[in-house]
């Protein structure tokens, strides 16, 4: 490994260290970043921009509720609209006052106890209508 | 279930003894003699995978444990790193040691924070004189961003050197020029949660003991991961393993491995799930009272998601194969599209970079040719 790519190697971590700490990665996160590392600019964004999880809107919840397979035979749908309801999600799929926003991802490995969400870091598994709304109500 | 990878510190010390006193040469010739298949769906020998590492040209190596598990339905692997990460970590030694890698990442997808943490508090409480007797090799978590293409073993490494998740054509294999254009060994979390088991038993009784992982999920009573051994039938790790069915509505349909796998109706649940059909062991089970055509959309809408855009035929077909299918379910103008969604289906297999398009619309398949009628 050469000094070029132990630089680039950091890109990633940087990158999760950004979304983690302000939600979401900022385009002055993106900058700060390339200067850290000396990378150009346009190679942090390329690879910020094709991952789906460094583009959640920025919240200080963030919902991320899954929508794949198992957890949709399980009436994820129902839930989803059940939260945007609750919150009032936007078109920009954020609460009025940013407090939250509402995403839907794919399979987060935890088919067995679907349907399941994530706000932040926290897992919420074998959700129903009423358990989602009662978590939420609970922030 | 079975704590299958649970030993005894005994054994656990014995068995990395039998490693540490052996030339990489004989390591790999005990797992080839193992019969040890990757187990993260793609089932290639694991001992020609490590020979050709260990064979490659000369200097730098990497071991890169795939953790990134994305695929619809699969859970073992949260299930090992969770609850045996240390068998993990032991695999992974003896991997750096069979192919001369001084380095190794750990890839999990930043969704599984417990998993994380397991791996972590292992890593760190690790015996240092044994680890030390190992070469002191340096072992990265690195917490992927996530994305099923990152399961992808060039994707995984794309995105560990810093750049967008695509997968890349090969050759070269990551076993010539991997990560950093290194010869690289990618394995899954499950096969080398495996490999200390073969020096536990020795390479004869482990393939005669062997137990694949099961992730079972969907319509049946007790979700969950179960062991078993590859032959089982569909039916006994349905009916039995996983407590039949949750309701009292009939067994309709299972997806085997996953979305990219294969679909099997209630005629073929004495299908045995052998070696190269039970793929990476998710099992979905459906049953009669689900929509095919509300589960082929989740799937094509799935593929369409996940696509890394870096092919047409993916790119493309996977957003136009669901814009079909959503014009087909409705059928405002009673046009019949299904040929030309199998003919884009076959396009997309034959001309795809990776296995994501390629496999993207096999569930479609087989559920159209089974259930003809009601898609």
């Amino acid at each position: 490994m050469n000094k070029k790519e132990k630089l680039y190697a950091n890109v990633i971590p940087e990158l999760m260290k950004a979304c983690s700490n302000s939600g979401g990665v900022t385009s002055e996160a993106k900058i700060s970043i390339a200067k850290k590392l000396s990378v150009p600019v346009t190679a942090v964004e390329q690879t910020a921009t094709f991952f789906p999880s460094l583009s959640i809107p920025p919240a200080k919840y963030q919902i991320m509720l899954c929508k794949s397979l198992v957890c949709h035979m399980d009436k994820s749908a129902a839930i989803y609209r059940a939260i945007k309801k609750e919150l009032k999600i936007n078109k920009a799929c954020v609460s009025p006052g940013g407090k939250f926003s509402l995403t839907l991802v794919n399979c987060l490995g935890l088919c067995d106890k679907g349907p399941a969400m994530m706000i932040n870091n926290r897992t919420f598994t074998s959700l129903t209508t009423e358990k989602a709304i009662n978590a939420l109500r609970a922030l | 279930m079975t704590s299958l990878f649970a030993l005894k510190e005994s054994q656990r010390r014995s068995s990395l003894k039998k490693v540490l006193a052996s030339n990489p040469e004989e390591i790999i010739k005990e797992i080839s003699a193992s019969g040890l298949v990757g187990l993260g769906g793609a089932g290639f020998p694991a001992g020609r995978k490590w020979e050709a590492v260990r064979s490659a040209r000369p200097g730098e190596k990497f071991v890169i444990c795939n953790a990134e598990e994305g695929e619809p339905g699969t859970f073992k692997d949260r299930y090992i790193i969770e609850n045996f990460p240390s068998r993990v970590i032991e695999g992974i030694l003896i991997a750096l040691r069979a192919v001369g890698a001084g380095k190794a990442y750990i890839y999990i997808r930043h969704e599984y924070g417990k998993g994380y943490r397991s791996l972590l508090r292992a890593l760190r409480e690790f015996p240092p004189g044994l680890m030390k007797k190992f070469g002191s090799p340096e072992i990265v978590l690195f917490k992927g961003p996530g994305g099923y293409i990152c399961g992808e073993e060039s994707a995984l490494i794309e995105s560990i050197c810093g750049r967008r998740a695509e997968p890349q054509s090969r050759p070269p294999y990551p076993t010539q020029s991997g990560l950093f254009g290194r010869p690289t060994l990618v394995n899954n979390v499950e096969t080398l949660a495996n490999v200390p088991l073969i020096f536990n038993t020795g390479a004869a009784k482990f393939q005669e003991n062997f137990r694949k992982l099961f992730s079972v999920s969907g319509d049946v009573k007790k979700r969950g991961v179960y062991s078993a051994s590859p032959g089982i039938t569909l039916r006994e790790l349905v009916f039995t393993q996983a407590g039949a069915m949750r309701s009292a509505r009939r067994f309709k349909l299972a997806i085997v491995g996953g979305l990219s796998g294969r679909a099997y109706s209630a005629d073929d649940l004495d299908l045995k799930l052998d070696y190269g059909i039970f793929g990476n062991g998710t099992v979905i089970v459906l049953d009669e009272s689900r929509s095919l055509k509300d589960t082929v959309l989740n799937i094509a809408e799935f593929f369409a998601d996940e696509s890394c855009g870096k092919c047409a035929p993916c790119r493309q077909g996977t957003a136009k194969f669901t814009a079909m299918l959503k014009k087909q379910f409705k059928n405002k103008s009673g046009s019949n599209n299904m040929k030309r969604l199998k003919l884009l289906s076959t396009v997309m297999k034959d001309t795809s970079l990776c296995g994501l398009g390629q496999t993207a619309t096999r569930v479609f398949d087989d559920i159209t040719e089974k259930f003809g009628a009601e898609v």
